[in-house]
């Protein structure tokens, strides 16, 4: 029963150990790189718009808006604004679609797909560890207790017959 | 003493397995989210890539009637060559009332886009008095309202004003004609210093009726 009991201990603080860790930044760090991403994009938005219409100086997206969460409609509306602000003539769609996914790339670059998969994995499983150690740990606490009850009712029988 | 001292063993054995169980998981993730970072740079580029093709084609044509045609004394144009610090405006026109103000370009020659060569003039002693320092490779940008154009110098030449020969303003070659008198220091002279550009990117203005009034 001890042997079970230390096991299961230990298996309780290892992943213990390991859910703390998850906090830690040393180790599980988010790679941001917003201000890098939001910096290349403007230039190359800026780049597009001296090409498209170098007399008109307007920013396509401010940082706050960049990193909003845009509905697909709210996203048309505003590219369509843009160019029409650049006096984009001829058919505009096919500019614009491709507007839209250059955006919708750019933007995920910010996300971290791979970061929450991992850390949500390791906090999902050592949580999962913990409890069920823990129970455990309780059960054989429980049963030992039971066990010694058992033994010193035994003894105490044992001295009264004796 | 001896139960405290097999629970500290067990403790810090516990934490050195976490750490290095953890140390070996985060350095799988880093990996796994540089190399999902990579691949998502390059779907940007990617996306950068399209959408600069798709500007360029976009931008390559214009129609004609989307461009107002510059009239006599209109400032339509600034023109540059930053290996020589030179900027100036362009009017459109090249009477003596004009290039005392800035550079004029003679009116029946073309205006950037239209395919045609483009001849502008300034007076040795002012405004094209740096003329001389031009050399054969500068990029010449010349920018409008309605797009941006390099022309880069292929030579220069000396000649009677009498000998330029202006059926060459016909030809269907987009080039830029910068001249003045020459020599530098001289007013009033019969030979002329010219500078040729060869268009290297811009627009092209595309025929479809009348200009924009």
């Amino acid at each position: 029963m001890e042997r079970i009991k230390n096991l299961v201990r230990m298996t309780m603080l290892i992943a213990l150990s390991m859910l703390i860790c998850t906090f830690l930044p040393w180790w599980y760090g988010k790679q941001t790189m917003q201000a890098t991403v939001y910096a290349q994009f403007c230039a190359d938005m800026e780049r597009f718009q001296e090409q498209l219409a170098p007399s008109v100086d307007t920013l396509f997206m401010r940082e706050a808006e960049f990193t909003r969460e845009w509905t697909m409609d709210a996203l048309d509306a505003h590219i369509e604004a843009w160019l029409k602000q650049l006096n984009a003539q001829g058919d505009i769609s096919e500019l614009k679609q491709a507007l839209k996914a250059y955006y919708q790339a750019q933007r995920e670059l910010l996300e971290h797909p791979e970061y929450d998969r991992y850390v949500w994995s390791v906090r999902i499983i050592t949580g999962i560890l913990v409890i069920l150690a823990g129970a455990l740990w309780l059960v054989a606490k429980q049963k030992e207790r039971l066990m010694e009850r058992e033994l010193s009712l035994y003894h105490e029988e044992e001295s009264v017959d004796g | 003493m001896r139960k405290w001292c097999y629970c500290f063993v067990d403790i810090g054995l516990s934490v050195l397995i976490a750490v290095l169980l953890t140390h070996f998981i985060a350095a799988q993730m880093q990996e796994a989210q540089a190399t999902g970072q990579q691949l998502r740079e390059n779907h940007a580029r990617q996306q950068m890539h399209q959408l600069e093709a798709l500007i360029e084609g976009h931008q390559g044509i214009i129609q004609r009637s989307q461009i107002h045609f510059p009239v006599h004394g209109e400032a339509y144009a600034i023109l540059r060559n930053e290996q020589r610090d030179f900027t100036k405006t362009v009017l459109f026109g090249d009477s003596e009332d004009l290039l005392a103000i800035s550079i004029g370009q003679y009116e029946s020659s073309g205006i950037p886009g239209m395919g045609k060569p483009i001849l502008l003039a300034g007076h040795n002693g002012t405004h094209f008095k740096q003329l001389r320092y031009f050399e054969v490779g500068d990029q010449i940008q010349m920018d409008t309202e309605y797009g941006s154009f390099v022309y880069e110098v292929t030579h220069t030449e000396i000649m009677n004003a009498a000998d330029f020969d202006p059926t060459v303003l016909a030809e269907d070659n987009e080039r830029l004609i910068l001249y003045c008198c020459y020599p530098f220091d001289s007013l009033q002279t019969q030979e002329r210093y010219f500078v040729y550009a060869q268009k290297v990117s811009g627009i092209q203005i595309e025929e479809d009726g009348v200009w924009k009034e």
